[in-house]
């Protein structure tokens, strides 16, 4: 269906399946045009994207096998490994290259949780909603495969291709445990840094699943809530003091992003770091709440703002 | 149904695996395995990791902590006999002589290997020898076994099957794509 910018912004929306309060938060948040163009861009499809995979061959290497099979690549991102699709004559995701994972089909924006989160290698760090793997070979990649990755996801299922990805790609760091992320305090580990890449609504990658327009109430959104404050709350207490925790959503839901963060910065000793990257600061007022204007340190990537899905990042330090 | 044990390896087992790999492919070929150990995740089969000794270090220390993986899966044992897998003949690879360079990619689909496919060998190899097969641009397909020998290779017609994967399982590369994930 055409957009139409005259018809009652509501109402249109409505018609193409959003339920209204969705609406009316982006309005809050983004205003009438900016919610026009973020359910514009919501009827597109996003770009293929890819990410140079150094732990199995150099990036030149892998751009010129990609470019002699007639691939075209853009680097379009202030991250080396990070390259959209032009044009390509194959599917990228079954050539030998991919198979031998010379790269991984990643979504432009999820590239930034591992990239702010910085680990260094000899680090330990923790991934605790790894599956399926994205971020967890990032990591490695960025560690250069050395130090430790305490890799956790409760689902079995996600468990099969979470080693089957780190395989592929070449990722050797990684200790894979399949429980419920909230009991990994019983181990007594500490963590230099965590990846905390929570499990939300998903409300910022619509492109790539429409049903979410309708699939997920308010009170859904609450119970994601819930379940991403006690992560949360369970991950900080297993950082090292002067630990960075890098807390991420693919969700545009306040309730899944600054209110979980506003919520920990009043019970535990944290403070927010600003991220330095091209994107919209975290909100601090929403419907009738002021949040803590440090809030406005974290950032909201917007999918018609970045070309790229939407995404919610923190960065949080341990006093 | 008891849920899979990662531990560290038996004596036996650490045999099993080296023993292999050198008998398949050479002495060196263990250098692949220089910094890791190998554990087991026993459950209805062992599957076998090499786990840097880092990672190594942190499980052995940590009590309690039940282990889905860690590392690199490099084969299984069944019935006291060790096969490599898609990781660990990768691993060798960097290290085995016996390679075979071929034409075309239908390797990756399950398929044998023709004579008319291969484009050199770079060692002389026995009938039933694993072959590790690259493509031209060296990019590693997998792991085969030699039907024939490279001798007989120069007499044998264009369409004879000169390298099959395994029945077992596929250790091609495609199999990433075909069950991966």
């Amino acid at each position: 269906m055409p957009f139409q910018a005259d018809n009652d912004i509501l109402e249109f929306s409505v018609k193409l399946g959003y339920l209204p309060y969705m609406i009316e938060r982006y309005i809050e948040m983004l205003g009438e045009n900016g919610t026009k163009e973020l359910i514009k861009f919501n009827e597109t499809s996003l770009p293929q994207t890819i990410r140079l995979n150094s732990l199995r061959n150099s990036y030149e290497n892998t751009e010129r096998a990609l470019t002699k099979k007639g691939i075209k690549l853009k680097k379009d991102s202030q991250y080396l490994e990070s390259r959209t699709i032009i044009e390509t004559p194959h599917p990228i995701g079954a050539t030998p290259e991919y198979l031998n994972g010379y790269y991984m089909l990643q979504g432009k924006n999820s590239i930034y949780p591992s990239r702010i989160l910085d680990p260094q290698e000899g680090e330990l760090v923790g991934d605790f909603a790894a599956a399926p793997g994205g971020k967890t070979t990032h990591l490695a990649q960025i560690m250069n495969n050395k130090g430790k990755i305490v890799a956790i996801d409760i689902s079995a299922n996600r468990c099969r291709s979470l080693k089957s990805n780190l395989s592929r790609m070449g990722v050797e760091n990684t200790i894979v445990l399949q429980m419920d992320a909230r009991k990994i305090s019983d181990f007594h580990l500490l963590f230099d840094k965590i990846l905390l890449d929570a499990p939300c609504s998903g409300s910022g990658v619509i492109t790539t699943d429409r049903t979410r327009k309708n699939s997920k109430t308010i009170e859904d959104i609450l119970n994601y809530h819930d379940y991403q404050v006690s992560l949360l709350y369970t991950a900080l207490d297993v950082l090292k003091s002067n630990g960075e925790l890098v807390y991420s959503t693919c969700s545009l839901e306040p309730e899944e992003n600054e209110l979980v963060i506003s919520e920990v910065l009043k019970n535990a000793d944290v403070e927010l770091e600003k991220i330095e990257i091209n994107a919209k600061p975290g909100i601090i007022h929403f419907q009738d709440m002021d949040l803590n204007k440090n809030l406005n340190k974290t950032k909201r990537l917007y999918p018609h703002e970045t070309n790229g899905e939407g995404f919610f990042i923190a960065k949080l330090v341990k006093k | 149904m008891s849920k899979p044990i990662f531990r560290i390896r038996t004596k036996e087992e650490d045999y099993l695996i080296r023993e292999t790999i050198e008998s398949h492919f050479s002495t060196d070929s263990l250098g692949a395995f220089k910094g890791y150990y190998f554990w087991i995740k026993e459950g209805k089969i062992k599957e076998a990791f090499a786990v840097p000794h880092e990672s190594s270090d942190l499980i052995s220390k940590t009590t309690g902590l039940e282990v889905y993986f860690a590392g690199i899966p490099i084969g299984s044992i069944w019935s006291n006999t060790f096969q490599l897998e898609i990781e660990g003949a990768k691993m060798v690879s960097y290290y085995a002589s016996k390679k075979i360079i071929v034409k075309t990619d239908q390797f990756l689909y399950g398929k044998p290997i023709f004579k008319e496919n291969i484009s050199k060998s770079e060692e002389s190899f026995e009938k039933n020898d694993h072959l590790i097969v690259m493509s031209k641009s060296n990019i590693f397909y997998g792991i085969g076994k030699a039907e024939v020998s490279s001798n007989e290779l120069h007499t044998v017609k264009q369409n004879t099957v000169v390298i099959k994967g395994s029945k077992r399982k596929p250790l091609d590369v495609g199999w990433y794509l075909r069950e991966g994930s």
